[in-house]
């Protein structure tokens, strides 16, 4: 935990709230997502991803809150300069060249670095072609290498690998992979193909109706929790939802399944333990909302300045 | 804020940068422009060329001959052309509207570009003061010229038909003369910007622009008798007013020394009196009233502008 402490996070809320056509979308988010790392941000569609991400990027103003990016308020030019965002739809300018938008990129931001840009570009997207002849997986492509040019401190990508074939995902993923370890830069990329993301990221946000479920590092969620698997006429499966810990049970003819918390008493009878998938993990707490969300590390835990009085708002 | 305690001055991105950026995302304005112009003032050549050679065959034909007639047919028709060609200028700030004000925002926020932009390192007002000035630049320019064009193709009707349609205050000459119409080029961009902001999506916003800009040039026509005070003649004879005036209302001062206008004289003999009033602008209220409407127009573009700014902070992307 002490290297959270040190420096500001990545990207930080306090009970945030957003709205979006009268609609509160976040209500009372409060995370950190720690510095130099990738964090996968998961959940079902509607579940607040876009809505996050793009107040994230000083897009959407927080009715109630605050986000940080690094300590600085992402709608102000210290904000600005420190992030990039490529949103859902990859918006581009359909007219004009691959050059022409990369170019556009050296022109708006004072650090651009050319050879970032050209890395994440790859070598099979022509330069002189429009963005509107393109393909959605290299439209995709030019967006991320404008992102990647910016080299900024955090990468906010919203389904960057959404409409990717395989051998462009590998190289997206490396891509970023190599810059978070080079650059220490800090990415937090939404997907709601779990799997994508599985192996890339080792930082875990789950955000389900607006609000956050799971928190924290990928390899700490995994071993706070068991999977439990026993014959449901030795375990008495209808009394084992109500006790603590238990994040969700599943019964189907004479096996009955638990997802347990690390810390949650085990309940009696003879049960097989084991390490869930992350797959499995996700899946069961988006599938039982009434359980307590998992946190690591609560915000405003660790940070010294958490006395601070933007959520007051 | 927080944030004053780090990163003391932000790289933001240069002026240069954001102007070469503008300008190659709006490079289809300048051969726009330049096709506009170009059209405008090869209309005016080609109108001022009937006049001209309407006006020699008319005066060299014998009167009563065949040629003769088809002479004054001519000019005529040139004389027509010409308030054909005026009344298209008067269409340009619709146009300007609809096809550059309403589409400048409309589109960015319909295909999501404004979350490209606003992400680069630039503020979101910068980035709208560089929407706003390249094609302010560009539409000044455009309706400069054709305020010129129009200029050049009264002076030849002036000097070739004897019709009084070419006074400076005739609605279709006022409107493209002098600074008027640069002015209202302006503020149908700044409309249409706004239009665009608040509808959010091209096409209705171009629909909605054009009819607010048309209703707009009615009010302003409407309104412009009353931007300056009316001068009044008052006396014997009338019809004597000197330069290029205005006629507002005339009509004869009763004996109890009511105003009754020429046209509400029902009563057999109820305008006959000597004494007559006139109520004008003179020659020389037409620069200050070219000022007066320009400057409102310019305060109302003004206004357009601020909104938009406010929209574009108020509003969720």
């Amino acid at each position: 935990m002490s290297d959270r402490a040190e420096g500001a996070a990545a990207v930080r809320a306090d009970g945030l709230d957003v709205r979006r056509g009268g609609k509160t979308v976040l209500r009372g988010v409060c995370l950190e997502l720690p510095a130099g790392r990738v964090c996968a941000l998961v959940g079902p569609n509607g579940g607040g991803k876009t809505t996050f991400l793009e107040t994230a990027a000083g897009l959407l103003r927080p009715h109630k809150g605050t986000v940080r990016l690094l300590g600085a308020d992402p709608d102000s030019d210290s904000g600005r300069a420190r992030l990039a965002f490529v949103g859902q739809d990859k918006p581009l300018y359909p007219r004009l060249t691959v050059a022409d938008t990369l170019r556009m990129g050296r022109d708006l931001n004072p650090g651009w670095r050319p050879d970032l840009a050209a890395r994440m570009l790859g070598e099979r997207i022509p330069e002189q072609a429009r963005i509107g002849s393109l393909s959605g997986g290299q439209r995709t492509r030019v967006a991320l290498a404008l992102a990647m040019g910016k080299a900024a401190d955090v990468l906010l990508l919203d389904e960057p690998l959404a409409d990717l074939d395989p051998l462009s995902r590998h190289h997206v993923t490396s891509v970023l992979m190599s810059d978070a370890a080079e650059r220490g830069t800090s990415i937090v990329m939404s997907s709601h193909v779990l799997a994508e993301l599985e192996g890339v990221a080792d930082e875990l946000l789950l955000l389900d109706n607006g609000g956050v479920r799971m928190s924290g590092p990928v390899d700490e969620a995994l071993a706070d929790h068991r999977l439990l698997t026993g014959s449901t006429a030795e375990t008495a499966p209808q009394d084992v939802p109500a006790l603590p810990g238990v994040v969700e049970a599943r019964t189907r003819g004479r096996r009955t399944t638990l997802l347990v918390r690390g810390d949650g008493t085990l309940p009696g009878g003879p049960w097989q333990s084991e390490e869930p998938s992350l797959e499995t993990l996700l899946m069961s707490y988006l599938r039982s909302p009434e359980s307590p969300p998992w946190i690591a590390c609560h915000p405003g835990e660790t940070v010294p300045e958490a006395t601070h009085t933007g959520a007051a708002a | 804020m927080s944030t004053q305690t780090l990163a003391p001055s932000a790289p933001v991105a240069s002026r240069s940068g954001l102007l070469r950026t503008v300008t190659r995302r709006r490079r289809t304005l300048f051969p726009a422009a330049a096709l506009v112009l170009f059209a405008v003032f090869a209309w005016a050549a080609a109108n001022r060329a009937a006049l001209f050679g309407a006006r020699e065959r008319s005066d060299a034909c014998t009167p009563l001959r065949p040629a003769c007639d088809a002479a004054f047919v001519d000019l005529m028709d040139a004389d027509a052309a010409v308030q054909y060609f005026q009344y298209a200028l008067m269409l340009l700030p619709l146009l300007v509207g609809a096809f550059v004000g309403a589409p400048l925002i409309a589109q960015e926020l319909e295909r999501g570009t404004h979350r490209l932009m606003l992400t680069q390192s630039l503020s979101p007002t910068r980035w709208l003061t560089a929407q706003f000035a390249l094609p302010a630049a560009v539409v000044t320019t455009t309706a400069a010229g054709c305020s010129l064009a129009a200029a050049w193709v009264r002076a030849a009707a002036r000097q070739t038909t004897a019709q009084n349609a070419w006074g400076r205050w005739e609605p279709s000459v006022y409107s493209t003369f002098g600074i008027v119409p640069v002015a209202s080029a302006l503020l149908a961009l700044a409309i249409g910007i706004l239009v665009g902001t608040l509808v959010r999506r091209t096409l209705p916003a171009m629909g909605i622009t054009l009819v607010v800009c048309a209703g707009l040039g009615a009010l302003v026509t409407w309104v412009r008798p009353h931007l300056l005070p009316l001068r009044t003649w008052v006396g014997h004879g009338g019809y004597q007013l000197k330069g290029e005036v205005w006629m507002l209302r005339d009509g004869v001062v009763r004996k109890d020394g009511t105003w009754l206008p020429y046209d509400q004289c029902h009563a057999p003999g109820g305008c006959r009196t000597g004494t007559v009033f006139e109520e004008y602008h003179s020659a020389d209220q037409f620069w200050p009233m070219q000022g007066v409407e320009s400057a409102l127009l310019l305060a109302c573009a003004a206004a357009a502008v601020a909104a938009t700014y406010a929209v574009l902070r108020r509003r969720a992307f």
